[in-house]
């Protein structure tokens, strides 16, 4: 079980859906985060600056030569703003979990590098109830480093982690749900390597349920892309084991949706289940 | 039980004391006072006596009333015109203070005594700390009620920047695209520099961009420098129209604005 696959079968992925265009509304993306970047910089706005960089890795760069080359030089961006002391350490987990998404694709051995200090910069936040969504994002990014590398004992640990995450009484309701899909998600994939069928059930039911628990949120976006999926996958899973194709089947037909894929792909992480 | 007749009584108390209050103030002031700030003494004097008014436990400085009830029963015996007059005598006060005021609270009393320009812009700037200190509901509400008292088209362009920022930030696509849209628009009309408004970009253009933008230092200096509120909004507009390009599973609007209005042909909208 791997954490991130080769981008040669994300590029496959890709061409088969023909979702890459690099067309009109990329470039326009693209020039607007120049001129917006540029414009912070002037600004002398830290946190804006930080910040529009971890956006910026979306849209599969990944998969083009000059692609790569923003990447990298992004990523080396990334390494300077992380040892300035004008960076908070809100913002320097920000970016250690935007660049185990996009970065690992082009330097499969990050995720070992880094981890260490994306423990230290969740350490360091945590018990700030406002940053609970920064914190659950950066311990599900922990949870599936650690998987992947085969680190069980610290992918077990993660469960107490998540248990111990409280959100501020007057939090947004988007950051509430936001750190719900980040805990349903990670019981339900702790379920998985288990074996334990009735727990991803379990989780999937309560994950389908937040958008009627809160009706005034555009419910578009609940469960985002990348919870839907997983769950999809694992359920496909499941239904395999049990000899259930039809259900195997139709999962599968909902995972491979193009919008789910573009979703979670189009951010360059792959996830295999 | 015993707690609501005690309220009943208080309010009863209350009452008395402001009507007596207000008399002797009508006929002190008739004699010999015309000071607004000697008229707002006295009640504030009557009331921390009959123990109406107390004292905010973390700020000394600050007055509260006892219960919302008192605070409106007080604030409804006045005339429109007799509240904007208090209002802005406090307002003329926090400004002339050297006692660090909370920028809400001194926004409110300029609204209230109707200098509107000066309130949104402390409004705005209560906002930007709330945002820094990670309060957004606070933030959002203080930009809406900018946004609705402001006239300026520059400023309302930042006021739904920062708002469109913040959703975006937490995946609200749809909202926050929305109102990056309408930012860049008012920018452009307010500007009438059509190269706001959204359009299909040249090679070159980008290009020169890139260039630009890969000539930046890893991070900007740490000089200060006076950037105006139409460089914020344009950045903070931009950002989140890009993010929401980026990211069209999180929201489709904005993508499908682009094609409608825009001319736009090659929107990625899988699944649509």
């Amino acid at each position: 079980m791997c954490l991130f696959t080769s981008d040669v079968i994300l590029t496959e992925f890709f061409l088969c859906f023909s979702l890459f265009s690099g067309g009109e509304s990329d470039k326009y993306a693209d020039y607007l985060f120049f001129r917006a970047s540029k414009l912070a910089y002037e600004d002398r706005n830290i946190s804006f600056w930080v910040i529009s960089h971890c956006w910026v890795h979306l849209k599969c760069r990944f998969m083009t030569p000059e692609g790569r080359d923003f990447l990298q030089r992004t990523a080396k961006r990334f390494m300077v703003m992380d040892e300035d002391v004008r960076v908070e350490p809100r913002l320097r987990l920000r970016m250690q979990t935007s660049l185990m998404m996009w970065y690992t694709p082009i330097h499969p051995e990050y995720p070992k590098q880094a981890l260490p200090k994306l423990l230290e910069l969740t350490e360091l936040i945590a018990g700030n109830q406002k940053l609970v969504s920064d914190q659950a994002a950066a311990i599900f990014v922990t949870a599936l480093c650690a998987k992947s590398m085969g680190n069980m004992q610290l992918f077990e640990s993660c469960t107490d982690t998540f248990h111990g995450l409280r959100c501020d009484t007057e939090a947004r309701v988007c950051d509430v749900i936001l750190v719900a899909c980040y805990r349903y998600q990670f019981a339900a994939q702790y379920s998985f390597c288990a074996n334990d069928s009735n727990g991803v059930h379990a989780n999937w039911v309560e994950v389908q349920g937040l958008a009627a628990k809160y009706p005034k949120v555009s419910t578009q976006n609940i469960p985002s892309p990348f919870v839907r999926l997983s769950f999809m996958c694992w359920l496909s899973n499941l239904a395999l084991d049990d000899n259930d194709y039809a259900s195997a089947g139709g999962h599968l037909k909902l995972a491979m949706n193009p919008m789910l894929v573009m979703g979670v792909f189009g951010s360059g992480i792959f996830v295999s289940f | 039980m015993i707690s609501n007749l005690r309220f009943i009584v208080d309010v009863g108390v209350f009452l008395v004391s402001l009507v007596s209050l207000v008399s002797l103030v009508s006929l002190v002031s008739h004699l010999c006072f015309s000071s607004l700030l000697c008229y707002i003494f006295l009640i504030f004097t009557l009331l921390l006596f009959s123990s109406q008014v107390v004292p905010v436990l973390e700020k000394t400085t600050h007055l509260t009333f006892r219960h919302q009830i008192l605070l409106e029963a007080s604030y409804n015996l006045m005339l429109t015109s007799q509240r904007q007059e208090v209002h802005c005598a406090i307002a003329d006060l926090f400004d002339s203070s050297t006692v660090e005021t909370e920028l809400a609270v001194h926004a409110s009393h300029h609204m209230r005594a109707g200098h509107t320009d000066r309130a949104c812009s402390l409004l705005c700037a209560a906002a930007v700390a709330a945002i820094k200190n990670n309060e957004i509901k606070e933030a959002v509400n203080m930009l809406t009620e900018a946004l609705a008292n402001d006239e300026n088209k520059v400023n309302q362009a930042y006021y739904l920047g920062l708002m469109a920022w913040e959703s975006v930030r937490k995946l609200q696509n749809d909202v926050g695209g929305s109102m990056a849209m309408n930012g860049l628009l008012l920018l452009a009309e307010a500007t009438g520099d059509s190269s706001l408004i959204p359009r299909i970009v040249t090679q070159t253009e980008l290009d020169e961009s890139h260039l630009e933008w890969n000539e930046l230092q890893d991070m900007p200096p740490e000089d200060e420098t006076d950037v105006s509120i139409l460089e914020k909004a344009t950045s903070l507009c931009m950002i989140s129209v890009a993010k929401c390009i980026y990211s069209p599973s999180y929201g489709h609007k904005v993508p499908e604005r682009l094609e409608r209005e825009f001319g736009f042909k090659d929107i990625a909208m899988p699944g649509r």
